[in-house]
């Protein structure tokens, strides 16, 4: 197959056309700047660094200047990739094409804040914590709460289709964005919500447009303001955490905390056992565990102090009657503030043979698996990575799984299931980097087995992943259908291009 | 005494132009890179003025990581590299330090490597925009260390401090020369809470501005500064800049192993002396304020406490805390070191956001314990007009003790 | 092949032997690691206050 179309070339006069509408001091050419967003938080295949650095990094403003630079974009052909907080574990940000770098980060007003109708308009530049550091102080919250909390930034939640922490209680990214304007790759600027409704929740009117602009990593448009839901901000938070014998009794507990009915739980997290032993390696608050604990959950409870009052007793005795043990105020009060922090730092990483500490980068695995399934997962991915490891020390690392309660508003059925793997990008080469896509192929492919999805928050947009979810998870027409969408909404396949297979649509042959 | 030691040898061998990163650099930035949370960005002043990521810790790491890799140029990172206040809030937000430093021995250096970068490549003759400024600085402070006597005491000439005691009051070029009322300030509350205390005669530049340009002649000037200190017969010295703080208690003894004497910053000796009843604050003063953590000592050194110690032990004064973690995000704009003098725009729009912070509890005042950020916040609230005035907290200390400064 | 942290000035750190080949430690004294400790106390503490006005006990 090859390619029906061609990307033009940025040369001066395409450079200043960006100049002219984002202004001199937000276009940048000089190689460490455009080096530096080649990559996010996925494995970057450090020896090839080159092929993933942009042309040319554009910070624009407003939406009339987004516009303004896809107009130009679309003209010349050029592509453009959309940055946010540049935190996406999906690669959704790098490059495929190089082209232009659309870092929206400067675009990051709140414009409005409802108190009637709880809503908060903002631009898709600003975080959570920035956001919610304003909305405290009237009473409340966002509850979005990845892991990246304090860095993804709402135009790259909206990007990924991202997932919460506490989503049990407090709903997911696709649950809570009530309205959004879209620049689409032709420059036009058209807005998407439940219905024609801007602050409106539920609404039966025309197809569901909104939910095509959620996840789409980039490559139908650029999201330029969104309307999200806000909650009352809780007036209690209760962590709680539970250690267990073996992963298999961690497990059969979490059934009954899921399936409990407790409104207030935010959150259901199994460590499994090589999960609990890697923290063992630094870790303060678990270095001085019993041995007999292997295995542990993680629980948290948000809401009216009437309500979580009540609630906690009753997950006390699901916990207690089934012989967990209580890990303590401390440990659970650091470790759930730690939530953001604490599971992937560079020095986490080991060389098995001798056990020196290697700087490694973190991978994370995200697949969404039913509760039936978990143990089966399990199992594979470890073998998975044990063969692996055994074959490159030193440069993979195997830093345990954590399963947590995956769907929105319920904590009960399906998990985000994440093996955590260590990579020493500094000691990447071809083969090694081979490995790395093999492995990952090796992993999606388990989920297929088991009819999950590979991805509950990231995408299935990297390298090894998406293939598996191209040819495999939507194979059954979804993929076929996606291709004439992309096709339909650009044309010249410029936002970016590369992601997802999604060139196919511009094949002939 | 309370030495912070945080040293990376392999920072002392210079980058080139035309030379290969070393492999421990190397290493070095590809922990921080490793990492990717990007927390170090959020909490920057700079970043959140610009939202430019290229300004940042994983920005700077990073960058350097290409030129090791040979997709940038060392020359390259001139300008890119002044976007830094050396305020810290980084490097202490790092997980890597954070959540890791006590357990590795090993934390994220960013202020230590910027200005390794900013030294190697002014060794190199790579000059960012602006540089005129700073050599202009330079030069005038050195002018200050070559004033008489007379001239560098000049800001206490009707006190009669000695120059020599057991406890010395350390004052540098800048609060002798430019933002003389603290140091005034400090010298009087000392004086009324009986404190004997000298002065010396003249101490070598503490310049950050040398430090990142010639380090030679910076730490010759630093053992100059411990031997007059040492001569005049110290064995405690207070601070009044925490600048100079952080100088004595985390670079020298880098260089200079333990230092033979106690240093304290003025803060922590005043809230003492409260304390133990050697100041007496008698008189109200009637107003509403809050106070900015300085960088120099909350991102630096943990100081947080007794300046707000001090301030709830004025009475009358109605005070509005914002706690010390929500200030790591907070910069007056002057920077450690070159910052104003190569980016005064931008340091002016850090000022005003400060400001703004302020206004926005509602307060009349916001209260200082740095002489920098009084100078640098003053000047904002000139031009700005923005309705909160800073002022330094130990002229209100005087105010209740009912001195006349 | 799994080593254990030791304990120094009163805390967790790292065997020094599992940092010879790879990446080394620095000079950092233990003031300085006091600090870090300290300061992450204070941030974990400010962090529960980002989510809610009070965080509750277990019950008895
Ligand atoms: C430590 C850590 C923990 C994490 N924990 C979680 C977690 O708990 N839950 C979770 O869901 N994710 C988690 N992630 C992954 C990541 O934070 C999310 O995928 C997040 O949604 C990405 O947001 P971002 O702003 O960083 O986007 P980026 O990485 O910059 O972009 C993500 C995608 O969105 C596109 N995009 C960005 N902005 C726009 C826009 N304005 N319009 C259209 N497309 C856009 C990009 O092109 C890209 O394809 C974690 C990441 C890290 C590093």
């Amino acid at each position: 197959m090859t390619s029906i179309l061609k990307y033009g070339t940025i040369d001066d006069k395409i450079l200043e056309e960006l100049r002219a509408i984002v202004g001199d001091e937000n276009v940048f050419t000089e190689p460490h700047h455009r080096a530096i967003r080649a990559s996010v938080p996925a494995p970057f295949p450090l020896h090839k660094w080159s092929e993933h650095t942009p042309d040319v990094v554009v910070l624009p403003g407003s939406t009339q200047e987004v516009s303004e630079v896809l107009k130009i974009s679309n003209k010349y052909k050029i592509p453009v990739v959309p940055r946010g907080g540049a935190t996406g574990l999906a690669d959704g940000a790098m490059p495929l094409r190089k082209g232009i770098i659309l870092d929206i980060k400067r675009m990051c007003e709140i414009l409005e804040i409802d108190e009637v109708d709880r809503t908060v308009t903002v631009q898709p530049g600003i975080n959570m914590q920035e956001l919610n550091r304003v909305l405290e102080k009237l009473g409340l919250w966002f509850p979005d709460d990845p892991a990246s909390y304090p860095v993804a930034v709402v135009g790259g939640r909206v990007g990924t289709g991202g997932w919460s922490l506490v989503g049990a209680f407090g709903g997911h990214v696709p649950d809570l964005v009530l309205s959004m304007e879209v620049v689409l790759p032709t420059g036009d600027i058209i807005r998407v919500g439940n219905g024609g409704g801007r602050k409106i929740r539920k609404s039966s009117v025309g197809y569901r447009l909104k939910d095509l602009f959620i996840g789409h990593q980039g490559t139908l448009g650029v999201v330029t303001e969104i309307t999200l839901d806000v909650f009352p901000r809780p007036e209690v938070e209760f962590p709680a955490f539970f250690g267990y014998n073996s992963f298999e009794h961690a497990y059969e507990n979490a059934f009954k905390m899921t399936t409990s009915g407790l409104r207030t739980l935010g959150a259901v997290v199994i460590f499994d056992e090589e999960k609990v032993e890697y923290l063992r390696r630094d870790d303060e608050a678990y270095i001085p565990q019993p041995k007999s604990i292997k295995s542990i959950i993680a629980t948290v409870m948000y809401g009216t102090e009437a309500e979580v009052e009540g609630a906690k007793k009753r997950l006390f005795e699901i916990a207690e009657k089934d012989g967990a043990i209580y890990l303590g105020e401390e440990l659970s009060e650091g470790d759930w503030a730690s939530r953001h922090d604490r599971y992937a730092l560079p020095l986490h990483g080991r060389r098995r043979s001798d056990w020196q500490v290697v700087p490694m980068t973190w991978h994370c695995e995200d697949a969404a698996i039913n509760h039936s399934q978990l143990p089966y997962v399990r199992k594979r991915w470890h073998e998975i990575a044990s063969r692996y490891i055994e074959q490159y020390d030193g440069v993979f690392d195997d830093w345990g799984m954590f399963m947590y309660s995956n769907p929105p508003f319920r904590p009960w059925g399906d998990y985000l299931t994440e093996i955590d793997i260590g990579i020493n990008e500094l000691a990447l080469d071809e083969e090694t980097w081979e490995a790395w896509v093999n492995m990952k192929r090796e992993i999606a492919e388990v989920v297929i087995e088991v009819e999950g999805s590979i991805s509950a928050c990231h995408g299935g947009t990297r390298e090894g992943d998406v293939e598996v979810c191209v040819r495999q998870e939507l194979k059954d027409g979804q993929f076929e259908l996606m291709k004439k969408i992309k096709k339909m909404l650009d044309p010249n396949n410029i936002m970016n291009p590369g992601k997802y297979m999604l060139d196919e649509a511009y094949q002939e042959g | 005494m309370v030495e912070l030691l945080s040293y990376k040898k392999f920072y002392d061998e210079p980058l080139k132009k035309d030379e290969p990163v070393s492999e421990e650099i190397t290493k070095d930035c590809y922990t921080v890179f490793a990492c990717r949370h990007k927390f170090c960005r959020e909490v920057c002043p700079v970043y959140q003025e610009l939202r430019n990521e290229s300004y940042t810790s994983y920005g700077f790491h990073a960058a350097l990581l290409s030129v090791s890799r040979g997709i940038e140029s060392l020359g390259n990172m001139k300008e890119t590299i002044t976007y830094c206040l050396e305020c810290g809030a980084c490097e202490l937000r790092c997980p890597n330090t954070l959540f890791g430093g006590d357990f590795y021995k090993r934390r994220t250096t960013t202020v230590d490597l910027v200005r390794k970068i900013r030294r190697d490549l002014i060794a190199e003759n790579e000059k960012p925009n602006n540089w005129g400024e700073v050599e202009k600085k330079i030069d005038q402070y050195k002018k200050y260390y070559n004033s008489s006597p007379e001239e560098i005491r000049q800001w206490a000439k009707d006190l009669e401090i000695p120059t020599t005691g057991d406890t010395i009051l350390f004052v540098d070029y800048f609060t002798a020369f430019q933002e003389t009322v603290t140091v005034r300030t400090a010298a009087q509350i000392l004086m009324k809470a009986g404190v004997k205390f000298g002065v010396i005669e003249r101490p070598g530049l503490t310049l950050g501005e040398l430090y990142e340009t010639n380090f030679d002649e910076w730490l010759a000037h630093a053992k100059e500064t411990i031997e007059a200190l040492k001569s005049a017969g110290a064995k405690t010295v207070i601070v009044v800049n925490p600048h100079e703080y952080v100088y004595l208690t985390r670079e020298y003894p880098k260089y200079m192993g333990s230092l033979p004497f106690n240093v304290i910053f003025i803060t922590e000796y005043v809230a003492k002396l409260i304390e133990n009843k050697k100041i007496k604050l008698t008189t109200e003063v009637d107003i509403k304020a809050t106070y900015h953590d300085p960088c120099a000592l909350n991102k630096f050194s943990g100081i947080w406490e007794s300046p707000r110690k001090i301030i709830e032990s004025i009475p009358g004064l109605e005070y509005t805390d914002e706690d010390p973690v929500s200030q790591w995000y907070n910069c007056c704009g002057n920077g450690i070191a070159s910052f104003k003098e190569l980016h005064p725009e931008l340091s002016y729009r850090i000022g005003t956001s400060r400001l703004r912070k302020a206004a926005d509890l509602g307060v009349q005042y916001l209260l200082l314990g740095c002489p920098h950020c009084k100078d640098q916040l003053s000047e904002v609230q000139t031009k700005s007009k923005i309705n909160v005035e800073p002022i330094h907290l130990l002229e209100i200390v005087a105010k209740a003790m009912g001195l006349e400064v | 092949m799994v080593r254990h942290a030791i304990i120094k000035y009163g805390h967790f750190m790292v065997d020094p032997d599992d940092m010879q080949d790879v990446i080394r430690q620095q000079e950092l004294n233990e003031e300085e690691i006091e600090r870090i400790v300290k300061y992450r106390w204070m941030y974990l503490d400010w962090m529960h206050k980002r989510f809610a006005d009070k965080v509750v006990k277990p019950p008895e």
